[in-house]
């Protein structure tokens, strides 16, 4: 199986020219982030519907890559200040445009038309991202008796330190049970 | 139903039960945080639709940015020793017969420090560190963040690059108390290199855990479902071919259009004014990495 001199040599020169439709995935290790750090780096804790998403090019970093701006409606402020308008922004990394693709795991997976919640990182009065990726991003799902309570958003990161975490924090808890946790957090 | 018949289905249902559930998960080209493509989630939250993403060739190649990271102390020549071993673990996975049907290759170091892949140029699978700043807004206190760029139609991985953000962890080679270990995080973003997603939510021993206590070494030992991940990628005894060249060949810098540097071939004399393709890809030979010739499991490894 190893490769001998000459096998290797003719491998290097070998030619690929394809230019396929390509895509981009990708995927993190992040800290994990208790629910009072969280809080610091929000600037708004709401809960919101997505309507539509739009990829783009942008530059991060000097590093020319895709974002998706996903236009979400505000439904209700949990915690921190309510957000000037009725909608935001909520940019993540990753998407489509044309036939050229980026995907970074450890993303939130908004759905349109699926409430979730979200801590979001202003970098303008309309554009904001998820704080800690998808560490700030929970969908509500109903449970057995149609009560809707936050889940972990699906695509989290590898988190380090797994205790302590608002991902286990507010997982599983009802709206009234998460701004009532939220308050006590940002006391 | 005959007493042979219920005796059968009693075993089959036995053996059933006592499969392991499925903890490792292959990354695919449907992407889950695009609303437009609405994937679907098994219950482990790993996507079922799309192809599988895989290098389909038997050997890859890597470099790392010649920086290294200065403000962590850490030489590039040291993180490529270290990338090695990393990467050697994925490739030491028993796969029952023989290892994993991939071979890994060191180039560079190189100049550039760009998570990029050329469509129309040559290309370099990078590890670089971002000691300044790390440039995602929104993801803080991430480690490191492995980039795949790939066919959607096919699964075909066409380039990968492992950002790790030396700007706020204390990354260290060797680092079993203090601060946070280099060749675990390694093992764990090559994991994704290689085209693996994260392990089921329940599962805390593998290498691409969801969850990791950030100190220890035991992200460098593969667990059973991560050996089991890695030789469904790359299962013994795959036709693959032997092309060990990045996509469109290999360049030092960032954007080098394919017939730059030497008119079209990866094997031109060396220039003082950029890393020659020739030089680092004859320097990598003798840095081939194999799964079939190093079964020895490490010491302490878990599968």
């Amino acid at each position: 199986m190893l490769l001998d001199r000459r096998r290797f040599l003719s491998a290097v020169g070998a030619w690929t020219s394809s230019t396929l439709v390509e895509r981009v995935a990708g995927a993190s290790l992040a800290r994990g982030l208790t629910l009072a750090e969280l809080l610091r780096a929000s600037a708004h804790a709401v809960v919101v519907t997505p309507l539509d998403a739009r990829s783009e090019w942008a530059v991060l970093g000097g590093q020319r890559r895709i974002v998706t701006d996903i236009r979400v409606r505000i439904e209700d402020t949990l915690a921190l200040s309510p957000p000037a308008d009725a909608e935001l922004l909520v940019r993540v990394l990753g998407g489509i445009i044309g036939t050229v693709g980026e995907r970074v795991d450890g993303q939130a997976t908004l759905r349109a038309g699926k409430p979730s919640t979200l801590f979001l990182t202003p970098v303008s009065p309309v554009l904001t991202y998820v704080t800690g990726a998808a560490q700030g991003h929970y969908p509500l799902l109903p449970d057995a008796s149609g009560v809707l309570r936050l889940r972990p958003s699906p695509q989290l990161p590898s988190l380090v330190r797994k205790t302590g975490i608002a991902v286990t924090e507010l997982s599983g808890r009802t709206l009234a049970e998460t701004r009532e946790l939220l308050g006590a957090a940002g006391r | 139903m005959s007493r042979a018949a219920a005796a059968a289905l009693a075993a089959l249902v036995l053996l059933v039960e006592a499969q392991p559930a499925r903890a490792f998960c292959l990354a695919r080209t449907c992407d889950p945080a695009d609303p437009k493509q609405e994937c679907e989630l098994d219950s482990d939250d790993c996507p079922t639709q799309g192809k599988v993403l895989h290098w389909t060739s038997g050997c890859v190649t890597f470099a790392i940015q010649s920086d290294g990271s200065r403000k962590r102390g850490l030489d590039a020549d040291d993180v490529r020793s270290v990338s090695e071993r990393a990467f050697r673990t994925w490739l030491n996975a028993d796969c029952g017969d023989d290892g994993p049907s991939m071979m890994i290759g060191s180039l560079g170091p190189v100049v550039c420090n760009e998570s990029r892949h050329n469509p129309h140029g040559r290309n370099a699978n990078i590890v670089m560190f971002r000691d300044d700043e790390w440039p995602y807004p929104g993801s803080i206190d991430s480690y490191g963040l492995t980039t795949v760029r790939f066919n959607r139609e096919t699964g075909e991985i066409y380039d990968a690059d492992v950002e790790l953000n030396s700007a706020d962890v204390d990354i260290r080679i060797d680092a079993a108390q203090n601060g946070v270990d280099l060749e675990s995080i390694l093992a764990h973003e090559f994991g994704h290199f290689l085209g693996l997603g994260h392990a089921a939510p329940e599962d805390e021993v593998s290498t691409m855990r969801v969850s990791w206590e950030g100190q220890g070494l035991d992200l460098r030992s593969l667990s059973e479902d991560d050996t089991a991940g890695i030789c469904a990628a790359y299962p013994p005894g795959r036709r693959a071919s032997s092309s060990c060249t990045p996509h469109n060949g290999f360049a030092s810098e960032c954007n080098v259009p394919v017939d730059e540097l030497d008119g079209g071939c990866a094997l031109s004399p060396p220039t003082n004014e950029r890393h020659s393709a020739s030089g680092l890809v004859l320097a990598a030979l003798a840095s081939v990495l194999s799964g079939a010739r190093r079964r020895t499991r490490r010491p302490g490894a878990r599968s």
